[in-house]
């Protein structure tokens, strides 16, 4: 059986739908032997050029294949299926003269949509996914049915939406499996903190309106100046660069209250979620002094978080949070060593400054308050196009340009402080975050990565400082963009994110977040926990025999629901809209004493009512002949626009009909 | 005498009994849940083996849109089987004539075949024979031939009808055997040979080796008239004039013959050469009867005439 043409058409069409949205994953090679093959599909099907000699295609796709062994290295094993997948695809679909070649290739497409779905989380992609189901499924029903491509495309609609009811219940129902072999990391974009950072490192990042998660807050969010997530302590500062140090995992994997640092039973501990998107890196930034009793987060010294695997999907995982500071051990010596260390030259104006600063003040507390004081004044400001600095890059920032953002300001502030002999850090992570209108989510974009100082101060242990905070306050109340004024279309090139600052964005932002959170969690994070938890509250928990029971009723109950769908579809079809308008008509004429005898036809019919009642018939003769012409002189091949013509004209002559009809009404009434 | 397809095997044997059992024959049978079957097809059991290849995908990268996917393609098998269900659900077959034809050309039954909504995709059968195909059954009554092959004379029952249909994906085949208790008689081939004939006027019999040939001398036009026969119309002469015009052939009103079975050959054989005789005869418009040993049929002439002598042909037993 050889393919009919819509499907030829269609394939076409769905080919394109399914292999675009992968376009991103697949190297320019693939896409120009894809591209070539759709191209000779369409001359196939203008009946331009002649389909390809076997032998071509079989040399094409032995090429293909040894490309692919060849670069399979550097794509990854999964994208180099999905290459090879594609190139399965493009190729079949050429020589498909088929319906089994045609099956073949549609159910390489739906794979192929499966595969894009793979690192995509967001609700979005679900629309995506059911208008390509529908794409792809429409070449089949084409073949097998032979019908206008719109209503094709219609009856292939309406399977898909006949089909999520099931769908759904397969989702709830069906138990969640552990992953059966071990998934290579795939190769993500980079974009994010790094693990060593110089003076002007992080202004790209705040060009990224990637999310890097959300949090949900049990109870009221922290305000904006304790929203500081911390990812990384960097302490090694070599004159150019700040190098993170790798903490060692506390002491006891799983942390317990009473070792941890704010520990205490009476610590008022809050419960956040933190929703984080996939990210090749371990860290995970979190508030100071958060725990989590998941196994798949293990806790660092400096109260830091790590995931023990990258994660590779869109994770959900529960932290508690002390909002108490917490009361750190005291420091070892060498940890103080550390935390004192510096090159062991340059910035020579700085070190001056930081000695002089060390005479000036012995309590270490008004000694950071004195390095503080000129970041709050002119001419220091917060710019994201600092200018080139130097050798000497904190002495170039302090002493010379005085204006950077966040990373130059810590950078400076630790150097100082190390010089003036107190112990600092270096910590990046995130600041801020956009609180979604109902106040309870906080989305975290690239574009809050921030850079800020902790110092160990005897009496307090340590302290978070944040030199930004001094020279640009806007910046941690309100964003990044409300500390930049003018300068804020530099945070993206993009020009929807360019109107990040105002209000209705904010608000429209705020509502897709929600969307986008509710769906990680209930469709995204439906795990067997959810599921466990979801037959716990319907059921009241969980046996065989209730599972068996609930399967068996629910698929009873869409049997039904499916069988009564077809029934109704089976529905005798109605009556033809002249007929059933005609008969009304009849029916007052009937009350009038001139109706239609059984077995009469229309003009039979009006024969007799000239004999009888010729007033009536003459009423009736115009509209008797337009209903005899549109019922039985028309067919379906007439030009639609004539039936159309034919049915306005009727429907005129019946409201004449029907006003002479009330015109009359008085007179039987009259004098007999 | 009748020719029944062929049963092979234990199995099949079985499950003919069986559908005997669970579809009686009759001439009008509407399709129902009792009367379709319906199984995956290869591309079915493939898209089954994708949907569950991506549960695994799916489970693996604990990706919950793929396995939507997967459960969703599963999901939209079973409303292909719906709809394939439906699409021979309420399918209506009326058996027709079956028409008679010599051994060796195929028999055409008529079948009336009519949906109470539009169904698509429809192929019709016997076990033998080529399928007819229906791209699409609309729900007034249309009339079909269904074509059953022939090897020998004799009743020809043509057994069940398999109606069977892919639609809408071509992930499952539904299908369903009807036997609509259609029968039609097979004539003899017709092969010149030996046959008994007497003519009657001299009253002596003759055996010819080979049918004489047509005596078709073309005579004249004449006025057509409802039975003449179509090969009798003049359709040049319509062409040209417009005027239904038959040719008169005058054909020497031959003897008229008495035919029966040559005694000398096989029974199959004889029968062939009588049937090719008949044929002849009624070409030249020699009027004759044909005497068998369970059959008398008197001296006539016509197409009827020819259809009951070839019918008692087709029916002749082997004398105990």
């Amino acid at each position: 059986m050889t393919l009919n043409r819509p499907a030829q058409g269609w394939l076409l069409v769905s080919q394109l739908g399914v292999v675009l949205p992968l376009a991103h994953h697949t190297p320019p090679w693939t896409l120009g032997i894809f591209a070539l093959c759709l191209l000779w599909r369409v001359g196939i099907y203008l009946g331009r050029v002649a389909r390809p000699p076997r032998a071509l295609i079989n040399l094409l796709g032995l090429g293909a294949i040894l490309t692919l062994v060849g670069v399979m290295e550097s794509l990854g094993t999964m994208s180099a299926l999905i290459n090879l997948l594609l190139l399965a695809y493009a190729l079949k679909a050429i020589e498909s003269t088929t319906r089994a070649d045609l099956t073949v290739v549609v159910i390489t497409g739906y794979f192929l949509i499966g595969m894009q779905l793979i690192h995509q989380f967001n609700p979005a992609i679900a629309l995506q996914l059911i208008l390509l189901t529908v794409l792809n499924t429409t070449p089949l029903l084409a073949q097998y049915r032979p019908d206008t491509p719109l209503r094709v495309v219609r009856q292939a609609m309406v399977m898909i939406l006949m089909s999520l009811p099931l769908a759904l219940l397969l989702f709830m129902v069906v138990p969640r499996l552990s992953p059966i072999w071990q998934i290579q990391s795939p190769a993500l974009a980079r974009t994010g903190l790094s693990d060593s950072l110089a003076l002007g490192d992080l202004a790209q990042l705040s060009r990224s309106d990637r999310l890097v998660f959300r949090a949900r807050f049990d109870g009221p969010p922290p305000p904006p100046e304790a929203r500081y997530w911390r990812a990384l302590v960097l302490e090694h500062y070599d004159g150019t660069r700040w190098q993170a140090n790798t903490p060692p995992p506390r002491t006891g994997s799983r942390p317990d209250l009473e070792h941890w640092p704010s520990g205490g039973p009476d610590t008022p501990w809050q419960a956040y979620q933190l929703l984080v998107e996939p990210n090749p890196n371990p860290w995970l930034p979190s508030l100071k002094g958060s725990i989590s009793e998941d196994p798949q987060v293990i806790a660092l010294e400096d109260q830091l978080l790590n995931w023990r695997v990258p994660r590779h999907s869109r994770t959900a995982i529960a932290l508690l949070w002390p909002s108490t500071s917490a009361q750190a051990p005291p420091l070892t010596e060498a940890a103080r060593q550390r935390l004192l260390q510096l090159p062991a030259e340059g910035e020579p104006r700085a070190r001056a400054w930081a000695e002089k600063l060390r005479d000036q003040y012995p309590d270490a507390n008004a000694r950071l308050n004195a390095i503080m004081a000129p970041f709050s004044q002119a001419p220091f400001r917060y710019t994201l196009k600092p200018p080139a600095l130097g050798p000497d890059p904190i002495d170039g920032f302090l002493f010379d340009h005085q204006a950077g953002f966040c990373a130059h300001y810590a950078s400076a502030m630790v150097f100082v402080a190390r010089a003036a002999g107190i112990p600092a850090r270096m910590v990046s992570g995130y600041q801020g975050g956009e609180l979604s209108p109902s106040g309870q989510l906080l989305s975290v974009y690239q574009f809050n990565a921030h850079a800020w100082t902790e110092v160990y101060l005897e009496q307090t242990g340590w302290q978070r400082i944040d030199p930004t905070a001094a020279v640009a306050p806007a910046r941690i109340e309100q964003g990044p963009e409300a500390a930049l004024g003018e300068e804020a279309h530099l945070l993206s090139e993009d020009a929807w994110l360019s109107g990040r600052g105002s209000a209705w964005s904010v608000q429209i932002r705020g509502w897709l977040a929600q969307l986008d959170y509710q769906w990680s969690q209930w469709v995204m994070g439906f795990d067997e926990h959810r599921q466990l938890a979801l037959w716990q509250r319907w059921l009241g928990g969980l046996s065989l025999l209730k599972g068996v029971g609930v399967i068996l009723a629910a698929l009873v109950l869409l049997a039904l629901g499916q069988l009564a769908l077809t029934l109704w579809r089976q529905r005798p079809p109605r009556v033809e809209t002249p007929v059933r308008l005609y008969r009304q008509t009849l029916k007052r004429l009937e009350r009038l004493g001139a109706g239609i005898l059984p077995g009469e036809g229309p003009l039979t019919h009006l024969a007799r009512l000239r004999r009888g009642h010729p007033e009536l018939a003459a009423a009736l003769a115009p509209l008797c002949q337009a209903f005899v012409s549109l019922r039985y002189e028309t067919d379906s091949t007439d030009d639609k626009g004539d039936v159309e013509q034919q049915l306005k004209a009727f429907r005129h002559h019946r409201r004449r009909f029907h006003r002479a009809l009330r015109r009359r009404k008085p007179a039987p009434a009259g004098p007999e | 005498m009748s020719t029944n397809p062929p049963t092979s095997g234990l199995g099949q044997r079985l499950y003919l009994r069986w559908l005997r059992r669970r579809l009686p024959p009759s001439p009008r049978q509407t399709l129902s849940h009792r009367s379709i079957f319906i199984l995956p097809t290869k591309g079915g059991m493939g898209f089954l083996a994708m949907a569950l290849m991506l549960f695994l995908l799916g489970t693996n990268y604990q990706n919950n849109l793929v396995l939507i996917l997967a459960f969703l393609l599963l999901s939209l098998f079973n409303t292909a089987l719906l709809l394939a269900f439906r699409n021979l659900a309420g399918l209506t077959l009326a058996a027709g004539d079956g028409h008679h034809r010599h051994a060796g050309s195929p028999v055409p039954f008529d079948l009336s075949v009519s949906a109470p909504r539009p169904l698509y995709q429809i192929s019709l059968r016997y076990a033998e024979g080529p399928a007819r195909r229906l791209e699409r059954v609309r729900p007034e009554a249309s009339k079909l031939q269904l074509l059953h092959p022939t090897q020998r004379r004799g009743v020809l029952r043509p057994g069940r009808i398999r109606i069977e249909s892919r639609y809408p994906l071509g992930l499952c085949r539904v299908w369903s055997h009807l036997d609509l208790t259609q029968s039609a008689l097979v004539w003899p081939r017709a092969v010149p040979g030996t046959v008994r004939k007497e003519t009657k006027l001299q009253g002596q019999t003759e055996h010819s080796r080979h049918s004489q040939p047509g005596l078709e001398d073309f005579h004249g036009l004449a006025r057509w008239q409802p039975g003449h026969g179509r090969s009798r119309i003049a359709w040049k002469q319509l062409a040209q004039t417009g005027q239904m015009q038959s040719k008169a052939f005058c054909s020497p009103q031959g003897q008229p013959c008495h035919l029966a079975l040559a005694q000398s050959v096989p029974l199959e054989t004889g029968l062939s050469a009588l049937a090719a005789e008949l044929q002849t005869l009624e070409a030249q418009g020699t009027p004759y009867s044909l005497t068998l040993a369970d059959a008398r049929l008197p001296m006539a002439q016509g197409a009827s005439h020819l259809k009951r002598c070839l019918d008692s042909l087709a029916r002749h037993r082997r004398a105990p």
